[in-house]
């Protein structure tokens, strides 16, 4: 079968206010990616394109912003996963042989949207003019993981500690200024237990991603990233009685797991949708990297020991790199794409060979399942 | 498209070939398709959890039945504590039930 691999990525700043034109800074990610493999619009066969709110045309009007027509130009939504899925698309075309690169493009513009927390959509859970935020959602679950001892709130601060510590060496991330544990619990209560701190904000900002076939991989010059194996599903459709007990992330990551023939105790690097820093904790269990109850000590590990393996959200995460939602599966992507190839900088986690992405979108099945994505990245060594 | 909400609480509704019960009220059944589906009160439930914050208290409200909503409450309550539909302005609040029907 032939393979996809990464070959190149970028993000923009992300950011509260972006005063320029969205389609322009999205244009400028695409350059940057671009330049990044190496590789002129021109020697792109396939763009896939992923903006939640960004309008109808988003793949076409960047597109001629890099000069490029006469190619197949899609245009993806899929919730919070919507650039992670893309990035999944264009793998999917390139193992069909259907084109030899692709370029993967994912923005959003959240901050002009308002103050308040965003509503989900309407769902078994919500009633006419009683729809809840996500916070409010993402706390109820919290509420129950803490009164059966899965984790403390101390641990939810340490989540939040962690990814702004992270995030510090980040250029590209929106907040980086380091906190304290008391001050993330003394932080405004969105929903408790969730402070404002534990919460991911509403950002603007725009991630490209180039990936490619196998011959095309190794004129970059660095070291080889293979896109081994991914896995993208709904969540199954709930009678509005109970939750599952089986979360999808669990279901989606034993598929790619096995797929890609590695187990959790492999994965040296992961970037996780933490889109509340209860789910981080969540999401270490359901993706095999603690044990049921043992998330606060993985937070530890990784603040003791930030640049040895496994670590989760090197970049920030999405509390604090920042959340356009349109825009984070390919900004997870592209920060394991530099960590793979050693190019991550101060955040670089030590020989990081086997990376993984993980994104959650959507609302109208259980919590988050309206989709989710996993991709497993592994550096070949030549 | 039936009311999700009366003069009293929420409407919900069954199945009279397999008995799902929905909410928000469907016009065909998700499990098999049938169009025959009857409406039925949502009037009571037990908290099962609650958070306060910016949207103020909201709780997760287990109806019994198979059927679990999202719902603000009316006062500072708990899990495990009954609760009862009460409508103000068109609005459905879930209050402490302290008994009665």
């Amino acid at each position: 079968m032939v393979n996809a691999f990464v070959i190149g990525g970028a993000t923009s700043p992300f950011s509260r206010q972006h005063t320029g034109d969205f389609d322009d800074l999205t244009a400028a990610t695409a350059w940057d990616a671009l330049r990044d493999a190496g590789l002129e619009p021109a020697a792109i066969d396939l763009v896939v394109a992923g903006t939640v709110h960004g309008g109808e045309g988003f793949g076409q009007r960047i597109a001629a912003r890099l000069g490029i027509g006469g190619r197949p130009i899609l245009n993806l939504e899929n919730a919070c996963a919507t650039s992670a899925v893309a990035a999944h698309e264009a793998a999917l075309w390139i193992r069909a042989g259907e084109a030899r690169t692709a370029l993967v493009i994912g923005a959003e513009a959240l901050s002009g949207r308002g103050g308040k927390p965003v509503a989900t959509s309407h769902s078994a859970y919500d009633y006419e003019g009683h729809g809840v935020s996500w916070a409010v959602r993402y706390a109820l679950h919290a509420q129950e993981d803490l009164r059966l001892g899965r984790y403390t709130r101390e641990d939810l601060a340490r989540v939040a500690v962690k990814n702004r510590t992270f995030a510090a060496g980040n250029p590209h991330a929106q907040f980086r200024t380091p906190l304290t544990e008391q001050e993330v619990l003394d932080a405004r209560m969105i929903a408790s237990p969730l402070t404002l701190l534990m919460c991911s904000a509403k950002s603007d900002g725009a991630s490209a991603l180039v990936l490619a076939d196998a011959q095309r991989s190794v004129r970059t010059g660095r070291p080889r990233v293979q896109l081994s194996a991914s896995s993208m599903r709904s969540g199954q459709l709930l009678d509005g009685t109970s939750r599952l007990h089986v979360p999808i992330t669990a279901e989606v990551a034993r598929a790619v797991y096995e797929k890609a023939g590695v187990g959790p105790d492999d994965v040296d690097v992961v970037e996780l949708h933490d889109a509340f820093a209860s789910a981080e904790l969540e999401h270490y269990v359901s993706l095999g990297l603690a044990a049921e109850g043992g998330g606060g000590r993985l937070v530890e590990a990784m603040l003791k020991s930030p640049r040895t393996g496994p670590i989760v959200n090197p970049g920030g995460g999405l509390l604090s790199r920042g959340h356009p939602i349109g825009a984070t599966g390919a900004a997870q992507l592209v920060e394991i794409y530099r960590q793979l190839t050693g190019a991550a900088g101060p955040r670089q986690v030590e020989d990081a060979r086997i990376g993984l992405t993980h994104t959650m979108g959507g609302t109208e099945f259980e919590l988050e399942s309206n989709v989710c994505m996993v991709h497993l990245l592994e550096r070949l060594d030549a | 498209m039936i009311a999700a909400v009366d003069d009293q609480g929420l409407i919900a509704t069954r199945c009279a070939a397999c008995g799902d019960l929905r909410f928000p009220p469907r016009l065909r059944c998700p499990s098999c398709g049938a169009a025959e589906l009857q409406c039925v009160a949502v009037r009571c439930g037990t908290v099962r959890n609650v958070t306060r914050g910016v949207s103020g208290t909201i709780a997760e409200i287990d109806t019994g039945e198979g059927l679990l909503v999202l719902g603000p409450l009316s006062y500072d309550g708990a899990p495990g504590q009954a609760v009862r539909t009460m409508v103000e302005d068109g609005r459905v609040l879930w209050s402490a039930d302290i008994g009665g029907s």
